[in-house]
C-alpha cells in the first residue's frame, strides 16, 4: 500500500480538531485516550478519565453502555443521552459509537461522536408549548385525514382524538369535505387557508378559518399536515349583526315617509331617499353627488342644518320642486358623527301639504262645531233676552197703569238693557261666526294698544276707575290690527265691568305690553270682583256671562279665537274679590306671515 | 188682582242667573199676592231655600250650563225640601231634551218655556200649587 500523502494526514488531524461536534477516542477500559476541542468545550479536559465519569458525572460505568456493545459486536450504534456538563447543567446529546479497527480487524478503540442536541430540544419544547397553548384548534392529520395529534384547546372541546377523521370531528360529516385544505397541502406541499362552517358538540353552527401546513419528512414526502382552525363564530355573528343593522338602517332611511338627505363636509348630497326624490320630483341621481340646486330650499342650507337642535325648534320653510312648485316643509337638521374629522350632516324634511290641509279641515270643523254650539246657546240667550224684554214691558206697563214712576223707570231700564244686549249679541255673533282669517300685516303693537286704551279712558274716568298703561314699544310684528283691537277692547271692557261691581273704594285697571323670550305679551289686570271657581270654569263658554243683561257671553270666546288665529294663547289668573289678570301671549315664531295686500280694503 | 185662596200668601222661590228674569218674575208674582224669594247664584240656592221654605220652586234648568240640574238633584234628595214641587224654567225648545237631561232624577212638577209672559207664568204657578202639573198642554 502506498503511504498516505502528508496533506491527508494533516487534513485528518485538522478535521478531528475542528469538526463542530465532540469526538472522543475510548479504549477497551472505557478510558478516553484522546478528544477534540469541541468535546472539551462541553465536558472540559477528559483525557485519561473514564468516559462515564467525563461525560455523565457518574461513579460507575453505565448499565446500557453503547461502547461495550460495539467492542463486543463491532456494530455502529447511536442513542440520545442526557449528560452533565462540568457546570452541572443537563445537556442533551446524540451519541454515535463507531468501532476503530486495527490492521488485524480487532477493535482496540471506539470513536464517540457527540452531537449537542440541547438547542434542538429547547426548540422542541417551545414548539410543543406553542402547539399546546395556541388559542385555536391545532391538529395533525395523516394522509387518511385522521387526527393523530391535537392540542390542548382541541382536546378540551372535542376530547382526546381516537383516530377519527377531521371532518367527523369538526363537521359531523361522513366523508371528506370537497374544499379540504389539508388535501391541497398533501397535493402541493404548500399552505392553504379557507373558511369552513362546522357543527359544535351542542349542534350549533360554528365558523372556522382553517390553515394547513405540511409536516415534511426527511425524504421530502408530506406524510402529515398540521391544521389550525380559528373559531370565528363570534366574529361571524358580529358581522352578521352589523349587516342586519346596516340593512335595517338603509330600509328605514329608504322607506321613511320623510325626505332624508345626507350631506358630506362640502355640503354635497351623498344620500337621498325615496321620499326626497318624490318631494323634489327629481331622480335621486340628479340630487346625489352635488350640492342642492339653488332655490331647491326656501331658506339657507346652514339655517336648515341648525334647525331641530335643542336650542332651536324645527324650521317651517318651503322647497321648490324640479317643476318649480313650492311645497311647505318642516325641516330638521343635525350633524352626523363620522369616523374621520370631516363633519357631515343630515336633513329631514316633512311635507306639510297634507298636514296643512288637515289643519284647515280641523279649523273648519271647529268652526262648524262652534256654529252648532252657537245656535243652541243662541236660542237660550235670545230667550233670556226676550224674557227680559217681556219683563221690562210688564214692569213698565204696570208702573204706567198705577202711575208708579219708580216702577216705570225700573221697567224702562230693563227694556234698555235687553235691547242693548240684542244689538251687542248680533254684533259679536257676526264677528265670531265670520269664517274669515285675520289679515295680518306688519304693525307696531304699541300703537294699537295705546289707541284702544285711549278709547276707554273717558269711560274709566266717569266711573272713577284708574286706567293705567305700561306700553313697551316692542318690535313690529305681523298681526291683524283689527283683531288685536277687538281682543284688547274686550279685555279692558271686562276689567272695567269687574271694577264696577266690586264697590271697592279705589278701582284700577292696568294694561301692559312687553316682549318676553320672543313672545309678545299683553296683560290686562284689574282689582275688581274677580272670579270664583264656577265662573272660571265657564269663562270661555259661549253665551256665559256674569253681567246679566249687560253681556253677550261671546267676548272672551271671540278674543280667544283671534288670539289662536295668531298662534297665541289666552290665560288668566283670578281670585274672587281680589281681581283678575288676563294674559295674551303671542310667540313671534308662530305669528302668521303678513298678507302683502288684503283681499279687501276696510 | 188674582189673590191666592189661602189667607197666608203662598211662597215661591225663583232661581235664575238672569237678573232681569228674576226682577220680572218677582214683580209679576208679588203683584199676584205671592211671597217671593229670588236667588241668582246656584251656590247660594240651598241655604236660601232652607230658610225660606217655599211652597214652589221655579228653577232655571240651564243656569250656567248644568248647574241648575245638579241643584235639582240635590233638592230632590234634601230631607226638608225633597217634596217641594219644582217648575223648570227652560230656554230649550223641546221638552224631550230636558227629559233626557233629567233621566236620572224624578220628573219636575212642570215646565215653563222661556220667553215667559206674565199670564202663562201665573197660570202655571197656580196649577202646580193646586196640585196639577203646571203644564198647560
Amino acid at each position: 500500500m502506498k503511504p498516505a500523502p502528508v496533506w491527508r494526514t494533516t487534513f485528518r488531524a485538522t478535521l478531528f480538531e475542528e469538526i463542530p461536534c465532540g469526538v472522543a477516542v475510548i479504549d477497551r477500559n472505557l478510558v478516553i485516550v484522546d478528544h477534540n476541542r469541541a468535546f472539551a468545550d462541553v465536558f472540559g479536559e477528559g483525557r485519561g478519565k473514564p468516559c462515564w465519569q467525563a461525560t455523565r458525572g457518574r461513579t460507575a460505568p453505565c448499565a446500557d453502555c453503547l461502547a461495550q456493545e460495539t467492542f463486543a459486536d463491532g456494530q455502529r450504534r447511536s442513542r440520545e443521552v442526557v449528560g452533565v456538563d462540568p457546570r452541572g447543567q443537563s445537556v442533551y446529546h446524540l451519541v454515535q459509537i463507531t468501532p476503530v479497527r486495527d490492521e488485524s480487524g480487532k477493535i482496540p478503540f471506539v470513536a464517540a461522536l457527540i452531537t449537542d442536541l440541547s438547542a434542538t430540544k429547547r426548540l422542541q419544547r417551545e414548539y410543543q408549548t406553542l402547539f399546546e397553548k395556541v388559542p385555536c384548534y391545532v391538529t395533525v392529520v395523516n394522509r387518511e385525514f385522521r387526527v393523530v395529534k391535537a392540542n390542548g384547546m382541541f382536546r378540551r372541546v372535542f376530547g382526546e382524538p381516537t383516530g377519527e377523521h377531521c371532518f367527523e370531528l369538526f363537521k359531523h360529516r361522513r366523508e371528506r369535505c370537497a374544499d379540504c385544505p389539508a388535501e391541497q397541502t398533501f397535493l402541493d406541499g404548500s399552505s392553504h387557508t379557507s373558511s369552513h362552517i362546522g357543527v359544535t358538540r351542542e349542534g350549533e353552527a360554528a365558523h372556522y378559518v382553517v390553515s394547513t401546513a405540511p409536516l415534511v419528512q426527511t425524504d421530502g414526502e408530506t406524510t402529515h399536515v398540521i391544521e389550525m382552525a380559528l373559531d370565528v363564530t363570534r366574529l361571524h355573528h358580529l358581522e352578521a349583526e352589523l349587516l342586519r343593522a346596516n340593512a335595517l338602517r338603509e330600509a328605514l332611511v329608504e322607506h321613511s315617509p320623510y325626505a332624508i338627505l345626507i350631506l358630506d363636509h362640502r355640503r354635497r348630497v351623498v344620500l337621498a331617499n325615496r321620499a326626497a326624490e318624490k318631494l323634489w320630483d327629481r331622480d335621486r341621481h340628479t340630487l346625489v353627488g352635488r350640492q342642492l340646486p339653488r332655490r331647491a330650499l326656501g331658506c339657507r342650507l346652514e339655517e336648515a342644518l341648525q334647525a331641530g337642535s335643542e336650542s332651536s325648534p324645527h324650521l317651517d320653510t318651503t322647497i321648490v320642486t324640479a317643476k318649480g312648485e313650492e311645497i311647505p316643509v318642516r325641516v330638521s337638521g343635525f350633524p352626523l358623527p363620522t369616523a374621520d374629522a370631516e363633519p357631515s350632516a343630515a336633513l329631514i324634511l316633512q311635507d306639510l301639504r297634507e298636514i296643512r290641509t288637515l289643519e284647515r279641515e280641523k279649523l273648519d270643523a271647529e268652526r262648524l262645531a262652534a256654529v252648532g254650539q252657537t245656535v243652541a246657546g243662541l236660542a237660550h240667550g235670545i230667550k233670556n233676552i226676550l224674557t227680559g224684554l217681556e219683563g221690562g214691558m210688564y214692569v213698565t206697563s204696570g208702573g204706567l197703569a198705577r202711575g208708579d214712576e219708580a216702577r216705570v223707570k225700573q221697567g224702562w231700564a230693563m227694556l234698555e238693557r235687553n235691547i242693548g244686549r240684542v244689538s251687542a249679541l248680533v254684533k259679536n255673533l257676526l264677528a265670531f261666526s265670520r269664517g274669515d282669517t285675520p289679515q295680518p300685516r306688519l304693525i307696531r303693537p304699541a300703537t294699537v294698544v295705546t289707541e284702544v286704551a285711549a278709547l276707554f279712558r273717558e269711560l274709566a274716568e266717569q266711573h272713577n276707575i284708574a286706567l293705567t298703561t305700561e306700553i313697551e314699544d316692542v318690535a313690529p310684528a305681523s298681526m291683524d290690527p283689527e283683531g288685536l283691537h277687538t281682543c284688547l277692547a274686550n279685555l279692558i271692557s271686562n276689567a272695567l265691568d269687574a271694577c264696577l261691581v266690586s264697590h271697592k273704594p279705589v278701582s284700577a285697571v292696568h294694561v301692559k305690553l312687553r316682549e318676553e323670550d320672543g313672545d309678545i305679551v299683553l296683560e290686562v289686570s284689574d282689582n275688581g270682583c274677580g272670579m270664583d271657581y264656577e265662573v272660571k270654569q265657564k269663562a270661555f263658554t259661549s253665551f256665559f256671562t256674569t253681567k246679566g243683561s249687560g253681556g253677550t257671553g261671546l267676548g272672551l270666546l271671540l278674543t280667544r279665537k283671534i288670539v289662536q288665529q295668531h298662534g297665541g294663547t289666552v290665560t288668566f289668573e283670578s281670585s274672587s274679590e281680589v281681581g283678575t289678570t288676563f294674559r295674551l301671549r303671542f310667540p313671534r315664531r308662530r305669528l302668521p306671515p303678513p298678507v302683502e295686500s288684503g283681499p279687501e280694503v276696510r | 188682582m188674582n189673590q191666592p185662596v189661602t189667607s197666608e200668601p203662598r211662597r215661591v222661590a225663583v232661581i235664575d242667573d238672569e237678573e232681569d228674569v228674576l226682577t220680572f218674575v218677582r214683580i209679576a208674582l208679588e203683584d199676584a199676592g205671592y211671597a217671593v224669594a229670588t236667588v241668582s247664584r246656584s251656590t247660594e240656592a240651598l241655604s236660601v231655600l232652607e230658610a225660606f221654605r217655599p211652597d214652589l220652586v221655579l228653577l232655571d234648568v240651564l243656569m250656567p250650563e248644568q248647574m241648575g240640574l245638579s241643584l235639582y238633584t240635590e233638592l230632590r234628595a234634601h230631607p226638608a225640601l225633597g217634596a217641594t214641587p219644582v217648575l223648570f224654567l227652560t230656554g230649550l225648545n223641546a221638552r224631550e231634551d230636558v227629559a233626557l237631561l233629567t233621566r236620572a232624577a224624578a220628573p219636575p212638577a212642570g215646565y215653563l218655556e222661556k220667553p215667559i209672559d206674565a199670564p202663562s207664568l201665573l197660570a202655571a204657578v197656580r196649577r202646580v200649587l193646586a196640585g196639577g202639573t203646571g203644564d198647560p198642554r
